[in-house]
């Protein structure tokens, strides 16, 4: 340890002279480091913007165009072509104007690019062995139509990393529609939520086909694909799946019954019996969700099974039972069970509020 | 010459419509978004606007609303809406729109229905 004394006498005006000097150089050199960045920055910025400028104009000219043109490619945009960050950026513009604009001309966008080589790039990226570049290859191939690149695609729909599998897999049924399912038959990981939403969102717009997989989906080992295809089921109204999606109801997933009761409902449009069966055995989402379908299309035959419900400890329970009354013709059941049940009461006040009476 | 005020954030699409409209014989003025695009309604006087709905500082709706509060009906609305947005379209016509256009659209389908709005 240095005492005071040492200390003080290591201080001369020397040393001081020294110190200041490395403090103020450090700060010039700060401040041009920030001074070069912000160039470089500012620099980017302009350079980014004449390449918008000049690029928004050659694709909006080209979109004008309403049969197949050659694109002339202007020695500016050549030269912006040479940077990876550029060509990035290109592809990019262009993807969004296919996502912008339809019609005839959009054909002249997925000419230039390919007459920019930014196919190539995408194909590149397909190849790549980083998951990053991968998924961006198979979207931006997706976006720009490019068929040819589909059974390469197709290979990546099981793919163990989550977002390429999604991306492959949009590509797939993108490219293919109904038919494009044909993954699911083989699809050995989860199929999330959200994906499932996103691939009936594709479906959606177009015409319903056949899918001969669909009892192999109904019963496969993995619950993601049983799931999503009790929904295809539900959506497409394929009642030719009854036994199965009844095989369902007794599945060890929760999510999966769940979606099957709600299925089995929509495509009878009664509820069958062993939803009565298997009520007693389920959990409480289950049992509430089954209650739920008798509310839609229960009858007067379904109060006495509803009626036993109210005796159930779980107030949710009681609730859903209260409401399925409400629409079975057996609210004056309700009512009469309702007196002197302080629970009952207040839940038969709930239950006439939701309805207006 | 009938003039048309764009209003759109996106300077790819704006300038392809721009310059759409520019080829069929119209005056157009761009903004880049809501804010902007009803300033210029006052200082331009256009004779249809053409606004997305999703914009940054003032959304589409707000656009609307301030066309007609600010001018009469005889300035025309069409909004541009993504899919999905159903719901926000009613409500664009409750404010006062006169038709609508869902993205990805045609810009030959555009045209022709800024055409038939000027025309009624």
């Amino acid at each position: 340890m240095i005492s005071n004394e040492t200390f003080f006498d290591l201080i001369t005006p020397v040393r001081l002279y020294i110190g200041a000097l490395f403090f103020a150089s450090l700060t010039v050199i700060f401040v041009i480091m920030i001074y070069i960045r912000l160039y470089v920055k500012k620099r980017r910025f302009f350079a980014k913007q004449a390449m918008t400028s000049e690029l928004n104009h050659w694709i909006s000219e080209a979109l004008l165009e309403e049969t197949p043109v050659e694109i002339e490619v202007s020695p500016t945009l050549r030269h912006y072509l040479r940077k990876p960050i550029h060509r990035q950026y290109i592809a990019d513009s262009l993807i969004n104007v296919r996502k912008n604009i339809s019609g005839a001309a959009t054909g002249n966008i997925v000419r230039i690019y390919e007459q920019l080589g930014l196919k190539k790039d995408s194909l590149e990226k397909l190849r790549s062995m980083r998951w990053y570049r991968r998924s961006r290859g198979i979207y931006e191939l997706y976006m720009m139509g490019q068929r040819e690149a589909m059974d390469e695609i197709a290979r990546y729909t099981n793919s163990r990393n989550e977002v390429v599998r999604n991306e492959a897999q949009t590509a797939t049924v993108g490219f293919n529609g109904f038919a494009g399912l044909s993954f699911l038959t083989t699809l050995t990981h989860p199929l999330n939520a959200w994906q499932q939403l996103k691939l009936l969102e594709q479906l959606n717009k177009l015409d319903i086909e056949e899918m001969p997989h669909l009892p192999q989906w109904l019963t496969s080992s993995n619950a993601y694909v049983q799931l999503f295809a009790l929904k295809l089921t539900d959506i497409y109204q394929q009642f030719a799946m009854y036994d199965l999606v009844i095989r369902c109801l007794s599945s060890p997933s929760e999510a999966i019954r769940r979606q099957a009761t709600t299925t089995i409902r929509r495509i009878t449009g009664t509820p069958p019996a062993i939803l009565k069966e298997l009520f007693a055995g389920e959990t409480a989402a289950n049992k509430r969700n089954i209650l739920r379908q008798f509310a839609v299309i229960g009858s007067a035959e379904d109060v006495p099974f509803l009626q036993a419900q109210l005796q159930d400890p779980d107030d949710s329970i009681k609730l859903e039972a209260s409401r399925a009354m409400a629409r079975c013709e057996g609210w004056d059941t309700f009512e009469q069970m309702a007196v002197n049940n302080e629970v009952l009461t207040s839940i038969g006040k709930q239950v006439k509020y939701e309805m207006g009476l | 010459m009938p003039k048309i005020l764009l209003i759109e954030d996106d300077a790819l699409i704006q300038k392809a419509v721009e310059l759409k409209f520019k080829k069929e014989g119209f005056e157009v003025v761009c903004s880049g978004d809501g804010k902007e695009g009803i300033e210029k309604l006052m200082s331009e006087a256009p004779d249809v606007v053409i606004t997305d709905l999703m914009l940054p500082y003032t959304s589409g709706l707000e656009v609307v609303s301030a066309v007609r509060a600010i001018t009469d009906r005889t300035i025309r609305i069409v909004v541009v809406s993504g899919m999905g947005q159903e719901q926000v379209v009613e409500e664009a016509f409750e404010l006062g729109a006169d038709d609508y256009i869902t993205k990805p659209f045609s810009l030959n389908e555009l045209a022709i229905r800024i055409k038939k709005q000027l025309k009624s």
